[in-house]
């Protein structure tokens, strides 16, 4: 099987944060805790100024840091070749935290261990999608084969490095943006919206 | 559908990514994916429509587009005289009055006309792009550019939402909207529109293509009392004891002046949140205090709920039997059903009511308003359900409903057969129309007057849309608001009491600033719809609810994104978490609108940063709510620092 990951069409996304919300009430998070969030960047000045918006969760990346700096091997790839995390055997040390380029894991207080986006596993293994990507209004929000998808969004040019992201060389994420002009554009600033 | 048909499409006021959130926006995404549609956003601030469409932003400050829009007029105009092609003086001609003398209504009392005012001709001052621009902050060439989009024979759909229309002041913008909108020709033909795209009819409307029953209960008894107060002003009325009566909103009822007399005692809130979204909070408040008696019914602590001295718990639609959301589309209908049985004790709507009348000694009122049961009244809505039929012609039954489904229920009816079973309308909770390219079901506003305007006339005076009409001049300048005389029939530039020119120490534009320098606005906000929801603390988590500032306004006051703002004016003061950013004009302020009010009595200051703190009783015209130019200050707050909402305790009461 080939890689899993999500596709994200920003040129449809306003930035509505259902995505977030929905996979908070499916994996029934705290406050303080999410698997998938939403941000939005300002690029430009006054009045020549536009923003765009990013969501992320996990990228489920060909060469997981996050794996690689586990000390007692709970966060894996399984079977279908998404990053999971066995939360039986995780010890809350967060070296999956710092390793991230992402920042995809996420420590947990009350229970004192990580947690993170697993493509809503149990979901698709019952054949439906991730509830991130049945929620969305826009219908910007896809998972599945990255090559299916890269094919069947033939002629968007979709990437998966943005100025705002660290670089797909370092861990190879799964995850292809549809991207809008402004996305590209350097100096972009995290908005307090 | 037709929509798809526009080659320029204006968002005017509107903000749907926001505002009409969720599938809506979907509505214009077959617009973008095109490629070839124009999109203009206009208002104070590049919004996240704007953002979503990469739409050109018009900038307008905001209550001066009654400024804007005449300089649009003129420039359409001057454009029109030096290229031609602009204005559709056919359709002015054959569908309008007043435009100019020429064509000016029976019977009209001044010898006035909208173009000659335009031109300068009364008062020696053209309303060109420079005059606008002045007021109204959009640079000189975007007017003209605007102007340029108005044209003919561009498929223009000018779409505006209630923004620019909750100003002060605000009282010619729907005619002024409706001539701008003439003079191009964009209503009645594909691909051009000339209106609303609000809430869920956003970008889809039309006569709904499926539709509820009626419950079958007689008329609603008529209410004795005639005295209604106006929004902005009742506070001050109940507090002065002097009210106008001058008009019923719901009734359609505008009048001359009528001072009356004010004696409340007491206050019952029925549903609603008055008095968080309504302006002169702080007054609000004071008046909650002072009557004798404020009963409330209520779900949450909803701050009309805070301040009452009882508050009675009613249920919510899951606790009821089941009923039909009134927030749709016109091709869905959305049934809900009963998931619990009430909670605690509450009770719904109907039965406190009842309640009441039997304590009254009047419960046999309660059977004459109510005289079927909560069961049948559902079943007579289920079985009156009609849906379009297949070429469009007329309406058929939407439900088929047998003897079982009647007995089942308990109630009295007869089977019916229609185009769903009723066990799985109500399994699935919604029926939808299909539609396809081509279907009978599409929609053109105006249509009928265009393609006939003989015997489609508008349901005005002269049969047509009015330019001039002297009933508007006439109604506006005797409500008691504004000096007689303000008003003209057709639109015209007036001052408002509070919006740009009272930035100004004297009022004059240019001059030196005065206290409140700042227009504030109030942007729908995500995290809640008007106040409903803002208790929620995953939505607290989502949507911080800051205050948005010029980025360069706030920086010269020394302030920067998360430092905790005191706001304020002479009506009240809040304080927000900073958010600076380029996408709104200097000199405004965007108070998210319905954050829940958290007074602090002593420092005499909203930490709840509720934007009808600030939005005072300041009325002119018919005494429209101005919600989105008033003027404020505002610096860094040296008091108690904020802590997130999220953070706060939750506001419920512990048993």
């Amino acid at each position: 099987m080939g890689k899993l990951g999500f596709y994200f069409d920003a040129t449809m996304c306003t930035g509505c944060r259902t995505c977030q919300v929905a996979c908070k009430d499916k994996n029934r998070l705290d406050i303080g805790t999410l698997f998938r969030q939403v941000k939005d960047y300002e690029v430009g000045s006054y009045p020549d100024v536009t923003f765009y918006h990013l969501t992320m969760s996990c990228n489920h990346c060909e060469d997981p840091a996050c794996v690689a700096a586990c000390p007692v091997g709970a966060m894996y790839v399984g079977e279908d070749g998404t990053v999971l995390h066995d939360a039986a055997l995780c010890i809350g040390c967060q070296a999956c935290v710092t390793a991230c380029p992402y920042g995809a894991p996420k420590y947990m207080e009350e229970q004192q261990k990580v947690g993170k986006c697993d493509g809503c596993a149990a979901i698709r293994a019952a054949g439906g999608n991730p509830v991130c990507v049945d929620a969305c209004p826009l219908r910007a929000l896809e998972f599945g084969d990255v090559e299916e998808l890269k094919k069947k969004h033939t002629g968007e040019d979709l990437v998966s490095d943005l100025p705002i992201l660290p670089s797909s060389e370092a861990t190879g994420p799964n995850y292809i943006i549809h991207a809008k002009a402004s996305m590209l554009k350097d100096g972009a600033e995290e908005m307090y919206l | 559908m037709d929509l798809k048909n526009s080659e320029t499409i204006v968002f005017y006021g509107c903000n749907p990514a926001w505002a009409s959130a969720g599938s809506r926006t979907w509505n214009f995404m077959h617009n973008k994916k095109n490629g070839k549609t124009q999109f203009i956003v206009v208002g104070p601030s590049y919004n996240a429509t704007a953002a979503t469409f990469e739409a050109k932003w018009i900038r307008v400050r905001p209550g001066t587009d009654t400024a804007f829009l005449l300089g649009v007029a003129y420039e359409m105009l001057a454009l029109d005289e030096a290229e031609g092609g602009i204005i559709d003086w056919d359709f002015l001609d054959k569908y309008t009055v007043g435009f100019d003398a020429d064509h000016m209504p029976e019977g009209a009392k001044l010898n006035e006309n909208f173009k000659d005012y335009v031109l300068g001709a009364y008062d020696d001052t053209p309303k060109d792009a420079e005059w606008a621009s002045n007021i109204c902050g959009t640079p000189v060439e975007d007017i003209r550019w605007y102007a340029g989009e108005m044209r003919k024979d561009k498929a223009v759909s000018i779409l505006h939402s209630y923004a620019h229309a909750r100003n002060k002041n605000a009282e010619d913008i729907p005619q002024l909207f409706m001539t701008i909108g003439c003079m191009g020709g964009h209503m009645g033909k594909p691909g051009h529109s000339c209106g609303a795209a609000y809430g869920t009819d956003a970008g889809n409307c039309g006569p709904a293509l499926v539709t509820v029953g009626s419950a079958g209960l007689p008329p609603a008894p008529a209410n004795e009392c005639d005295l209604r107060l106006n929004g902005p002003t009742m506070w001050q009325s109940i507090l002065t004891g002097k009210a106008n009566n001058n008009a019923d909103y719901y009734a359609r009822r505008y009048t001359a002046a009528d001072i009356r007399d004010v004696n409340v005692k007491m206050m019952y809130w029925d549903g609603d949140a008055r008095l968080q979204t309504s302006p002169d909070l702080v007054n609000g408040i004071k008046v909650m205090r002072q009557l004798e008696f404020v009963c409330t019914n209520a779900q949450f602590l909803t701050t009309q709920a805070r301040y009452s001295d009882i508050v009675l718990p009613v249920t919510t639609m899951w606790e009821r039997i089941g009923g039909f959301s009134p927030y749709s589309n016109r091709e869905s209908l959305f049934v809900y059903s009963q998931v619990t049985e009430p909670l605690y004790e509450a009770k719904d709507d109907v039965d406190i009511c009842r309640g009441i009348l039997e304590a009254m000694g009047m419960g046999e009122k309660a059977d004459e308003i109510w005289p079927i049961s909560k069961e049948q009244q559902f079943f007579n809505q289920l079985a009156g359900c009609k849906v379009i039929n297949a070429d469009g012609t007329d309406y058929v039954p939407l439900l088929t409903i047998t003897q079982a489904d009647i007995d089942e229920r308990g109630v009295e009816g007869t089977p019916q057969e229609g185009v769903v079973d009723l066990k799985t309308f109500i399994e699935d909770g919604c029926y939808t129309v299909p539609r396809k390219e081509g279907d009978p079901y599409g929609f053109i506003s105006y249509q009928d007057f265009i393609e006939d305007p003989e015997n489609n006339p508008r349901p005005s005076a002269s049969g047509k849309f009015e330019i001039y009409n002297d009933w508007k001049a006439d109604t506006l300048n005797s409500m008691g608001y504004s000096p007689d005389g303000t008003f003209k029939p057709y639109p015209t530039y007036t001052v408002s009491p509070e919006g740009y020119e009272t930035t100004f120490k004297d009022g004059i534009i240019g001059g030196e600033p005065g206290e409140y320098p700042f227009i504030v606005y109030n942007p729908h906000y995500l995290r809640r719809s008007h106040s409903v929801f803002d208790n929620c603390p995953w939505l607290r988590e989502t949507w911080p609810n800051p205050v948005f500032l010029n980025k360069e306004d706030a920086k010269a006051k020394g302030i920067k994104t998360g430092d905790t703002v005191k706001v304020y004016n002479a009506h009240g003061a809040i304080l927000r978490t900073a958010s600076l950013t380029g996408i709104i004009m200097p000199g405004c302020v965007g108070v998210p609108h319905g954050s829940w009010i958290d007074y602090d009595d002593e420092n005499q200051v909203d930490r709840g940063g509720a934007d009808n703190v600030l939005c005072g009783p300041v009325i002119s015209g018919m005494g429209v709510t101005g919600y989105n130019n008033y003027n404020c200050n505002y610096e860094l707050y040296d008091g108690e620092p904020l802590v997130p909402d999220v953070e706060k305790p939750q506001r419920i009461i512990e048993l």
